[in-house]
Order: C-alpha cells, then structure tokens, then sequence
C-alpha cells in the first residue's frame, strides 16, 4: 500500500455554526430539565436520590447514559482506529457483559437498600451493609480520586469533538468543552439528573447507531471493510495482535491473556461503578413488567458500543494511519478524532452534528454524574459521618460549592496533562473501580459472611495497585496491562474473602436485619 | 487452525450477550421477591 491516504476534512464555518447552535438547543433542553426537577429537589435526600419514584425506561436509559461515557462515544474509536479488530476487546465489545448483571444482580438490592434503609449514595450503602463509618468514608475517597481520573477524559472527549469539527487550537477546545460542562452544571443541569440522563441516553444512541450505520455503508460493507484493512496491514484483521507483546499497556490487544482481562474488567466495571449503580437508589419498586422493560432499554443501549468499534475500524480503512499525527494536537489525540473526521466525510455537517450532540451528551451525563456522586460522597459519607452536627441545609449548600470544584480540578489536569489515547487512562480507572466495588458492593450484597476488614482490606490493595499501574503500566511500560488486571482482580477478591474469613463479624440480628 | 474471522468473533459476543441479557432476565422473573 502507498502511503498516500485522504487528508482530514477542513472544517468550515457551517460546521461551527450548526454544531454551535446544536449544542445550544441541547445545553437548553437540558438546563429546562434541570429546573422542572429543582422545584422537587429542595431537601439534601431528594437533591442526591430523587423522589425514588423513577420508572424502568428513564432508569434504564440512565443507566447507559452514564455508563456511556465519552471514552464510549469517541475513546472507544479511537480504540479501533489505532489497533483495528484486536483492539475490540477493550472497545466496549463487553458492554452488555456488564450491564447486565449490574442490573440483575446489583440494581434490586441498590434499590432495596434505599427504600429500607434510606440509603442516598453508594458510600452509604457500604456504610450500612458494614455498619462502619471508616468502610464508608474510605470508599467514598477511594471513588472520588478514581473519578476523578474518569472524569478527566469527558472533558477530553468533548474537546475532541469540537477539535475536529472547528480546528480551533486543542486548549480553545477545550476551554469549549469545559464551558459546555459548567454551563450545564451551573444552571442545575445535574438536578434533573435521571430526566437529563434518559434525554441524553436517547440522544446517544441514535447519533451512534446513525454513524455506525453510515460507516459501513460508507466503507462497503463488512467484507470490504475487512479487506480494506488487511491491505494495510494483516494484524489489523486479526482477533489479536502477537506483534503488540512488546507494549505492555496494550495487552488486551496482544494475547488472550490480555484478552481475558478486558471481559473480567467490563464485567465488574458497570457493577462498581458508583456512579453507574447509583441510578438504582431512585427508582421505584419495580414490577416484573417494570423489570422486564428495563433490560429491554438497557440491551439496547448497550448495543451502542457495537456500532461504534466499527466506525472506528471504517476510519481505520479510510484515512489508514494518518490520524495519528495531525497537527496542533496534543500526540496521539488524533486518533481519538477518527469518529467525528469520518463523520464529517461521511454525512458532512448533519451527521457530524448529530454526532457532535451525542457526544456531548456522552460525556456530560457520565460528568454530571460522577461530579454529583464525588460531592455526595464528601458531604454526606464524609463531612455528615465525622460532623454529625451539620444540618442538612448546610450539607446541601456544601454540595452545591463542591460540584463546580470537582469539576475544576480534573479539566486542570486535562490541560495540563493530556492523556495520551483516551482509552489508556480511562481503562487504568476502570480497573480500580470495577475490581474495589465489585466485592465491596456486590458480592457483599450476597454474602453474609464479608467484614468491614475484608472490605477495607479490598479498598487498600486497589488503590495501591492503581497507583502502581498508573507508574509501572502506563509511565514506564514495564508492566502488562492484562496482568496488572487480573492481579488487581485477584487480589482484591483474595484479601476481601481471606480478612473476612479471619475477622469478627457483624452482629446476628444485623446481619438478620440486612438480609431479612 | 484457522482462525475465525473476526466478524465471526463479534457476531458470537454479541448473541452470547443478547442471550446473557434474555437469560437473566427470565430467570429474575421467574425468581421474583417481592
């Protein structure tokens, strides 16, 4: 093959225009939302939970919206773009994987939690099931710092979006990205949160969906697509790629064992997510009618991961190689671009600004979200546990200081440091969260035996192999990123059952009481 | 061995999951607590 691919599209000003006012018309509807809900969200329970009257489909869809994240949305291409079909593994392609039990398994005792206990965050449902303020407060530190690095990458993503569609300088992007986000947060865009996050999960879906389909009818279709791209390179077709073994941070594209990490670390991601599992804590009792409605939304919209590896690989087989060095771009970003490029080449300004809305809905909602769970957690799992003598007034009042600080802090980071490919950072939090709170929250719901020293146990050796990672895996590539998976797995889930098993448990009639 | 296209592997995840989700589903229903 030459190397003569199609340069990116030039943006124009219809672009910017169109995809200006698109967002406009979206921060409004949402703003709206939030304002309807406000009038109902006067007291801290209600602010943080709803009114626990939420159906299955808004719960449904805001469960994807926020698990939908804009590393689903546009990271995730990026995923496929650079390492074509082995990189499927880590590109969502285990979504459902996830979803599912978090919703089977997690979601009824989320919810039984608050209706029987008045649970408001996923810190407190810890706090309960151990009858422990340590256990309670460590988790909700834990979360906020992994968060913290999650939420780096909506900023990113939204900033990507826009790179491509205005080729405005990377920090004036995202200074727009970052501007989108406050405005939505400031005018209470987080107090509609279920509402919001339903309108965004539909969004979402129908502007991937759209370039899913476009891209490969675009491309020729399936057996096109694979030719395209085994006349670049044969690797590019494969199911993995034995010539990545000399990348340790991408394992889950070189070997099984990479392989079998990524499906271990999307099945207990949606399921240790708080912000994910937290929109089980406001909805109502359900039906088996309601329940059956809900995983029909939910297998829907964790369907949107499938459409978007292939418009990943589409731009793979259209623009070859070439993304990753486009000028003015922070190294390596360009590749995170591939989805919104080819949607302009695609569909022009219509389907790129269809896009460009989904994207932002993406990565707003998972933002909002998390933004919302990491002040939640400091006043209410933190502040209320050591200061009981705060009012709930004053609690809510520090809420509502702290979300524009936490969403602060991680857009610094994203200016000062951007991340490589979306994907690296976004993966490195995934599997802190998914290996701490998979145990902490969802095995503890059914197991009676677990302490709050196994649980304490589980949140310290995470967190110490996320900080390893983030030096050994991604600093200095020394270690494999499926191995240093599995390990934080495996140890996680050996510390909490073996200190279990060796330390006192709660009282009978407690015990009694939350499985009763 | 011939390795299945990866077509074929998506295809696979992807019904495994459908089936993931029906099967669940069903068997929440049919252990229902109240």
């Amino acid at each position: 093959m030459t190397t003569d691919w199609p340069d990116p599209p030039k943006p124009t000003p219809e672009y910017l225009l169109i995809g200006a006012l698109a967002l406009a018309g979206f921060l409004i509807i949402c703003i709206f939302l939030g304002f309807a809900a406000k009038k109902r969200s006067s007291s801290f329970e209600l602010f943080l939970v709803g009114g626990r009257d939420i159906g299955p489909i808004i719960t449904g869809l805001a469960l994807c919206a926020t698990w939908m994240s804009g590393w689903a949305c546009l990271g995730l291409m990026g995923i496929t773009y650079w390492f074509g079909w082995p990189g499927m593994w880590l590109a969502g392609v285990w979504t459902l994987l996830g979803l599912a039990p978090a919703a089977l398994i997690t979601g009824p005792k989320m919810r039984a939690y608050s209706a029987k206990f008045g649970a408001a965050t996923v810190p407190d449902v810890i706090g309960i099931r151990f009858d422990s303020k340590l256990t309670q407060a460590m988790a909700a530190a834990s979360m906020i710092i992994l968060l913290m690095v999650y939420s780096v990458g909506q900023y990113t993503a939204g900033a990507t979006a826009w790179y491509a569609i205005t080729g405005y300088r990377w920090e004036i992007c995202m200074l727009l990205s970052a501007s989108v986000a406050f405005i939505y947060l400031a005018f209470g865009g987080y107090t509609g949160t279920q509402w919001t996050l339903a309108l965004q999960g539909i969004l979402l879906t129908i502007g991937c969906f759209a370039l899913g389909i476009a891209s490969l009818a675009f491309i020729g279709g399936p057996e096109a697509l694979n030719a395209k791209l085994a006349a670049q390179a044969p690797e590019l077709v494969g199911l993995v790629n034995p010539k990545l073994s000399g990348v340790p941070a991408a394992q889950f594209a070189a070997d099984w064992i990479g392989v079998l990490a990524t499906a271990i670390m999307f099945f207990t991601m949606a399921i240790g997510f708080p912000h994910n599992v937290a929109r089980f804590l406001g909805m109502r009792k359900f039906t088996k009618r309601d329940f059956a409605i809900m995983m029909a939304v939910i297998a829907i919209g964790g369907s949107v991961p499938w459409a978007n590896l292939i418009v990943g690989l589409a731009a793979r087989a259209y623009f070859g190689p070439k993304l990753a060095g486009i000028p003015g771009m922070p190294t390596g970003l360009g590749r995170d671009a591939a989805a919104p490029l080819l949607a302009m080449v695609i569909g022009g300004v219509p389907l790129s600004t269809i896009y460009l809305v989904a994207v932002f809905a993406a990565s707003l909602s998972t933002l909002a979200a998390m933004v919302m769970v990491m002040s939640g957690n400091v006043t209410r799992d933190i502040l209320g546990l050591y200061m009981p003598n705060l009012s709930k007034k004053t609690l809510l009042a520090i809420t509502r200081i702290l979300i524009p600080i936490f969403a602060l802090i991680p857009l610094y980071w994203a200016i000062v440091r951007p991340p490589p490919l979306l994907a690296y950072l976004m993966s490195g939090a995934a599997v802190g969260l998914g290996s701490i709170f998979f145990f902490v929250v969802a095995v503890s719901f059914y197991w009676r035996g677990a302490t709050k020293y196994g649980a304490m146990a589980c949140i310290l050796y995470g967190m110490a192999m996320c900080a390893l990672g983030g030096y050994y895996v991604y600093t200095i590539n020394a270690w494999g990123w499926g191995y240093w998976q599995l390990a934080t797995f495996i140890g996680c889930g050996a510390l909490y059952f073996l200190v279990s098993l060796v330390t006192p448990k709660p009282p009978k009639e407690r015990l009694d009481e939350l499985f009763g | 061995m011939a390795e299945p296209s990866a077509w074929t592997a998506l295809m696979a995840v992807v019904i495994g999951s459908l089936l993931l989700v029906l099967i669940g589903t069903w068997l929440r229903l049919r252990y229902w607590e109240e």
